[in-house]
Formats: structure tokens, C-alpha cells, sequence
């Protein structure tokens, strides 16, 4: 119960660990004040209630569909959200209201569908004397990895990414292609869009369930054996990553790019 | 299209029923399982790339496949001492 707990901190924390990191090196900082905080945390509460109590109803809508369904509603939503911060990325390009708005929605709802998902284990055992010791040392090694990675991968992306242009580029676009992965699993799942045979498995090199399994799919959208449809839709994340970092740097002097870059730190 | 072929797992004191199910080589299935317990499971697999909530007295679904052949463990997520099975993949006439 011990390890099962820490694999599912691991599994439902840390994605929103380091969702908000990413997020907090993309929305300039003036923006993020104590009130849309609170406001945010409040909005994340509120949701975290209406799914926990609300789940086995949502899970009934759609032919039983309902939870993976509004899951890739909300992980098209932070992919489509955080799309639209890229130029943020290269350039001190102002960030409007909506952009803004629908990040905040998307952010609450993915933490708030990830919280819920875990609540539901935490509660069911957390009542059982038998497993309470066991949840909560879990619990404790769960937190403990998620904030100390979390606070690393923070750390990187604003000290060390920042730094090097194209590294930055590249990092973003593999992890906006993330979401593409997980949209496409769960679309496969409920039969909303074809499967292929897998095109390789590399389960020898990362299993899925290992350690790094967990984090490369969390940061890369990792999948050891991805389908053809897995493969086209992450290709087709990175050119409309790509395009949109195109543009945005074509709309400003070149020359100016370094300084814009440095300017936007 | 093609109406995909229905497999049925139940889920009862924490033990996959049958533990071991034999589907079809690269045909796209249809796995429904029953959750008989009255606590929550999540059915969880690496090996299929799936995962989902199952509630109590309730049946979930889930499209797996075309697989090759081969043989796929599945688990709960909650009770994965006890609950745990196969999905084997086989070239024809399986099921």
C-alpha cells in the first residue's frame, strides 16, 4: 500500500506539479498577484467537491464514457491554452485577457480532475486502520518527490532553459505534445478514434511503469509501444508548435529576438 | 463500422474473473468489466496502455486492440496484490 500510494502521487500529483511549473515560467509574473491565486485555488476547491462528489454520476453520462471524456475535453483545453502562451516563450508579446482566462480555467480543471481522481484512492483507504500507517508514510514520500521535483524542474526551466533559445523551443514543443498523447489514449480507449498496431516497443529500454516511464510521460508523452495515430498526432503537436514559434518570431525584427528574449525573463 | 467483439471480466472481492481472457490477433475488442465489489477500482494496464475508474456495482468499458499476439497484464490500481489478469492475444479463432 506503501509503494502504491507513492506510485500514485507520482502518477496524479506530479503532472500538476510540473503543469504549474511550466505555467508559472509562461504567464508573466505582474499577472499572478495573491487575489487570482486565491481565486484560482478557490475555483480548483470548488471543482475538486463537484468532481469527487459528482464522479460516479459523470462516469455514468455517455455510455459510461463520462470521466474520459470530460478528460479529454480538459487536456485538449490545457493544450489549446498553452498554445496560446507560446510567443510568451520567445518574445514580450502581451498576454490578453482571454489567453489569460482560459489558461486559468484549464489549469484548475486538469488539477482538479487529477486531485479528485486521487482523492477517491486517499479516502477509501485513509478510513481503514489497517492501511492509515501505510497512506499516510506514502503520502509523505509522494509529497516529498513531487515538491523536490517539482522545484527542480522549476529551477531548470527558468535558469538553465532560459538561457539556451532552441533548447527552450524544443522542450516546450515535446511537452505540449504530451497532452497530444494523452488526448489520443483516451480517445482509442472509449473507441473514438482508430488503433493501429504499435509501430515499436520499447519497453526494454523504459517501461511504462518504471520510474522514468512515469516522468518521461509526464514531460514528453512517453508511450513504449505508440500507435501510428500516437506517432502522427505528436509530429503533428510539434509543426503547429513550431509554426506558432514561426510566426511569432517572423512578427518581430529578427535582430530584436535575442533582446526580446532577454527582455521577457 | 464493424462492431467490435464483447469480452466480460467481473471484479469481485477484489479478483478478476476470469484472470485470464484469450481475444483475438489484431482485431479491435470491446472489454467490459464488472465491477461486483462495493469499493472503488481502477482497472490499469501498461502493457494495453489503458486505465479506468471502475465504480462500485457498476460496468466500464474500455476498446483495446488490434494487438498482436502476445500476453498483456492488467491490475487494480487499488488492490494490485489481488487483483491482477492476462489478456492473451492469439492468432485465430480465439475467444
Amino acid at each position: 500500500m506503501l509503494v502504491n500510494t507513492v506510485i500514485l502521487f507520482v502518477k496524479d500529483i506530479l503532472p500538476i506539479c510540473v503543469l504549474l511549473s511550466v505555467a508559472s515560467t509562461v504567464v508573466p509574473k505582474h499577472y499572478v498577484g495573491r487575489t487570482i491565486v486565491s481565486l484560482l485555488s478557490a475555483f480548483v476547491f470548488l471543482c475538486v467537491c463537484l468532481l469527487f462528489y459528482f464522479i460516479e454520476v459523470l462516469g455514468g453520462l455517455f455510455g459510461g464514457d463520462g470521466v474520459e471524456i470530460f478528460n479529454a475535453v480538459v487536456t485538449a483545453a490545457v493544450y489549446v491554452s498553452l498554445l496560446m502562451m507560446t510567443p510568451r516563450l520567445i518574445a514580450r508579446v502581451q498576454v490578453n485577457f482571454v489567453g489569460l482566462t482560459s489558461l486559468a480555467i484549464a489549469l484548475g480543471l486538469f488539477t482538479a480532475i487529477h486531485l479528485s481522481e486521487f482523492l477517491l484512492y486517499f479516502l477509501t483507504f485513509l478510513s481503514d486502520r489497517n492501511t492509515l500507517v501505510s497512506i499516510v508514510i506514502g503520502s509523505f514520500f509522494g509529497i516529498g518527490i513531487c515538491l523536490s521535483f517539482s522545484a527542480l524542474f522549476f529551477l531548470f526551466l527558468t535558469r538553465f532553459l532560459v538561457f539556451t533559445h532552441y533548447s527552450k523551443m524544443i522542450a516546450w514543443g515535446l511537452y505540449l505534445a504530451s497532452f497530444v498523447m494523452q488526448l489520443v489514449t483516451v480517445l482509442q480507449q472509449i473507441g473514438q478514434l482508430s488503433t493501429s498496431l504499435s509501430l515499436w516497443d520499447s519497453t526494454n529500454l523504459v517501461a511504462d511503469d518504471s520510474e522514468y516511464g512515469y516522468l518521461l510521460n509526464t514531460l514528453l508523452g512517453y508511450i513504449s509501444s505508440p500507435t501510428v495515430e500516437h506517432v502522427l498526432a505528436y509530429l503533428l503537436s510539434l509543426v503547429v508548435t513550431s509554426v506558432v514559434l514561426f510566426c511569432t518570431l517572423r512578427g518581430i525584427p529578427v535582430a530584436l529576438a535575442p533582446k526580446a528574449l532577454r527582455s521577457s525573463k | 463500422m464493424a462492431m467490435a467483439k464483447e469480452f466480460h471480466i467481473t471484479l469481485k472481492d477484489h479478483v478478476f474473473t476470469p484472470s485470464e481472457i484469450v481475444i483475438p490477433a489484431n482485431t479491435k475488442v470491446k472489454l467490459i468489466i464488472h465491477n461486483e465489489d462495493d469499493t472503488l477500482e481502477e482497472f490499469d494496464s501498461f502493457d494495453l496502455n489503458r486505465e479506468k475508474v471502475l465504480f462500485p456495482g457498476r460496468a466500464g468499458r474500455i476498446f483495446i486492440g488490434p494487438l498482436p499476439k502476445g500476453q498483456y497484464e492488467y491490475f487494480g490500481e487499488y488492490f494490485p496484490n489481488s487483483a491482477r489478469g492476462l489478456v492473451i492475444v492469439e492468432a485465430e479463432n480465439a475467444g
